[in-house]
């Protein structure tokens, strides 16, 4: 049993007349690496930021240890053990990337040589090591990324806070930074990856929340959660031409079994219970109407149904 | 780690080379532009002769004694002043362009009543004019020393000018050594401005360690609020006050501009201006909030306050909207050191910036205390 590193209980939070959170709880365990899936306005900056002390919850309760994070004098002491990796790239423009780490590591109280080993450290680990000396003017949008990841590592943080790191990366930036967070956590660091890509999460998070509109629509590991929803499958159908007779699209809806049906173009997405072996009929139907097809298959369930079965709606879009 | 905030503070402020522009060069420069633009005002032997006039209303006695000091006399030299005989000839002289502006003086000036007071006129058609300015310090000046004998015979002052217009150098005026030329009244005018513009400084230094990006990553670290808003003050009070000794060297010996001989009272001045400026644009944050438009709002305020407190023009313009401008009191402490106004001067301006630091410490804190709760 790993013990518990941070508690939020029933964490509401409100911008004016808008309900960010309304009443989030998620307990972390020590060595997690815990996902926070959900749409972009699905309130996850704001449950980081809660959890970070740059935001105050309404109500609710955050623990990170013993400490309590509504109390300021606690919550001090807690961040000198909490590595944060804002959404938006914070880095000083006039600062060196070197000095970026060092200015930002200082504040967490390390000093001289051990300061400087650190932020060594960090840049290594990022692979900016050898573009220390750059602004980050200079940089790729790949780089800054990763320097804004370095920043929060400096002080070697217990608990890693990471709000979409990968938003606008290159491929391969994005494979590094996904590699980097799992060598973290293969070292001993606990992490919160907040993501808007399912990808993602499925590759790295052993604990999955799955949230909507600032709650919580699903939660438990990747596979439990598939488990949830293996009753449906979906179906992708790429049609020769968009379809002409919107009378199919209901007559496929009616077909027993299937619970939801969606057209974009010539794209067609029916998702359907499992065992009733839908496919047949509707081709059949498909023919029935003269609606060629190009390609049809039958998706692997992802954290997308997951999302979809749970809120009716489509994780991006 | 208030040390470490405002070394890397410090660090970013110097290289950015905008920053430096408009903040140090540019003042620099206006004190070039200013200072031989306007040397006519300051340096009346270089000036064009100008044409003048003067009716009198009065006869005999001080009014003689009066229009031959308006007349003659050293600061008078460019003046060529013709009498005449009514005040509309007068009037239709201007109207002509026959003259730039003339003195109204004005009936019973000897046998007027104990404390009556009689005013000498200035009239012009052009306020603003280089040649009218140069009337105005003329009477100003000579009504100065009339009162002052007249104050010496035991009688009340009665003279004063119809329009009283706050003349930095006209108050002191005593010999020619003391009075600013242009290039050492522009060097403590723009310095000031350099300093006043610390306060956009420590507005941006607010903000960034408050708001946006970078102050949420500041905030969310192991730094307490107080801490780290104490150490951008520090960092941009240093700033400034480097701000203020380098247009204060670079005028001294670029420029050859007289900063008197008592330094540490000047650097002192300066250290306490940049502290008012810093704490003013942060007063200014805390009041308004929205920190979006506070450096862009400095920015246009501050030429205006200079402007206004007679920064470019050595007249104060706005009236009691420029004794209120952070530059005013900073402007005329650093005159009356330089060109020894007395100590009375010097003292009453170093209080009244200290007041002002502690007004502007005041809303901060109140303020800052409202906005976090
Ligand atoms: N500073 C803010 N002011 C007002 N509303 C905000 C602010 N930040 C976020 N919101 C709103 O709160 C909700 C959650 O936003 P956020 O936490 O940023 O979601 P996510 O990070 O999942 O994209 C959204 O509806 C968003 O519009
Ligand atoms: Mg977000």
């Amino acid at each position: 049993m790993s013990e518990v590193i941070l508690a939020v209980n029933d964490v509401t939070k409100s911008y004016g007349d808008n309900k960010a959170l309304k009443g989030m709880s998620l307990e972390l365990k020590s060595g997690e690496i815990l996902g926070l899936l959900g749409p972009n306005g699905a309130g996850k900056s704001t449950l980081i930021n809660c959890i970070c002390g740059l935001l105050k919850p309404d109500s609710g309760n955050l623990k990170m240890f013993d400490l309590d994070l509504k109390d300021d004098r606690q919550l001090i002491e807690a961040r000198a053990k909490m590595g944060v990796v804002p959404q938006e790239i914070a880095l000083v423009e006039e600062l060196s990337a070197y000095e970026n780490c060092m200015y930002i590591g200082g504040l967490y109280g390390l000093k001289g040589g051990e300061l400087k080993d650190s932020v060594e450290e960090a840049l290594n680990f990022v692979d900016l090591w050898d573009r220390r000396k750059d602004r980050p003017g200079k940089y790729s949008g790949g780089m800054k990324r990763r320097l804004n990841i370095a920043c929060g590592l400096v002080h070697k943080p217990t608990l890693l806070l990471m709000d979409e790191p990968t938003v606008g990366v290159d491929p391969q930036s994005r494979n590094y930074i996904l590699e980097s967070v799992r060598q973290l956590n293969d070292e001993g660091t606990t992490v919160i990856y907040s993501s808007h890509y399912m990808e993602e999460v499925e590759a790295l998070c052993d604990h999955i929340v799955i949230m909507d509109l600032g709650e919580t629509v699903a939660e438990g590991t990747f596979s439990s959660l598939i488990a949830e929803v293996n009753d449906t499958e979906t179906i992708n159908i790429s049609l020769a031409k968009p379809i002409d007779d919107t009378k199919v699209l209901a007559e496929i809806d009616s077909i027993p079994g299937v619970t939801n049906v969606e057209n974009n173009g010539t794209e067609l997405s029916v998702i359907s219970e499992r065992g009733n072996n839908n496919f047949n009929e509707i081709i059949a139907k498909l023919g029935e109407f003269k609606q060629d097809f190009t390609s049809i298959d039958l998706a692997r369930v992802s954290l997308e149904d997951v999302f979809l079965d749970k809120t009716g709606k489509k994780l991006r879009d | 780690m208030i040390f470490h905030v405002i070394k890397y503070t410090i660090i970013s402020n110097l290289r950015d080379i905008k920053s430096i522009v408009s903040y140090i060069v540019f003042p620099i420069i206006l004190i070039g532009i200013l200072g031989s633009a306007l040397s006519l005002v300051f340096e009346p032997g270089q000036l064009p002769e100008i044409k003048a006039g003067i009716v009198m209303n009065d006869q005999g006695g001080l009014a003689e004694i009066l229009q031959d000091n308006l007349t003659e006399g050293e600061l008078n030299d460019i003046i060529a002043v013709k009498e005449f005989d009514s005040l509309e000839d007068a009037k239709t002289a201007i109207k002509n362009d026959e003259i730039e502006f003339f003195y109204e003086i004005p009936e019973g000036i000897d046998d007027r009543e104990p404390l009556e007071k009689v005013e000498v006129k200035l009239w012009t058609s052009n306020t603003s004019s280089i040649q009218s300015t140069v009337g105005e310090i003329v009477l100003d000046t000579n009504l100065n020393a009339f009162n002052t004998i007249d104050a010496l015979a035991n009688n009340e002052s009665m003279l004063r000018s119809y329009e009283y217009r706050n003349y930095i150098v006209n108050e002191t005026i005593s010999s020619k050594e003391n009075r600013p030329g242009a290039i050492g009244f522009y060097s403590v005018t723009m310095m000031v401005m350099a300093l006043i513009y610390g306060s956009a400084i420590a507005a941006k230094e607010y903000e960034l360690s408050m708001h946006g990006d970078i102050g949420n990553r500041l905030q969310v670290t192991s730094i307490s609020t107080t801490a780290l808003l104490l150490a951008k003050v520090l960092s941009s009070v240093i700033l400034v006050f480097l701000q203020g000794i380098i247009v204060f060297l670079v005028s001294k010996f670029a420029f050859n501009a007289n900063w008197g001989d008592n330094f540490s009272l000047v650097i002192l001045t300066i250290f306490l201006g940049a502290l008012m400026s810093v704490l003013f644009g942060i007063a200014i944050c805390v009041i308004v909030g929205n920190p979006e438009r506070i450096g862009g709002l400095l920015t246009v305020l501050i030429p205006v306050m200079t402007f206004i407190s007679g920064g470019f023009t050595s007249t104060a313009i706005g009236g009691i909207l420029a004794k209120i401008t952070p530059n005013y009191q900073l402007q005329n402490t650093i005159l009356a050191i330089v060109y020894d106004y007395g100590s009375d001067r010097v003292q009453g301006g170093l209080l009244s910036i200290m007041a002002i630091i502690l007004v502007l410490l005041a809303i901060t804190i109140i303020f800052g205390r409202r906005r976090r709760a």
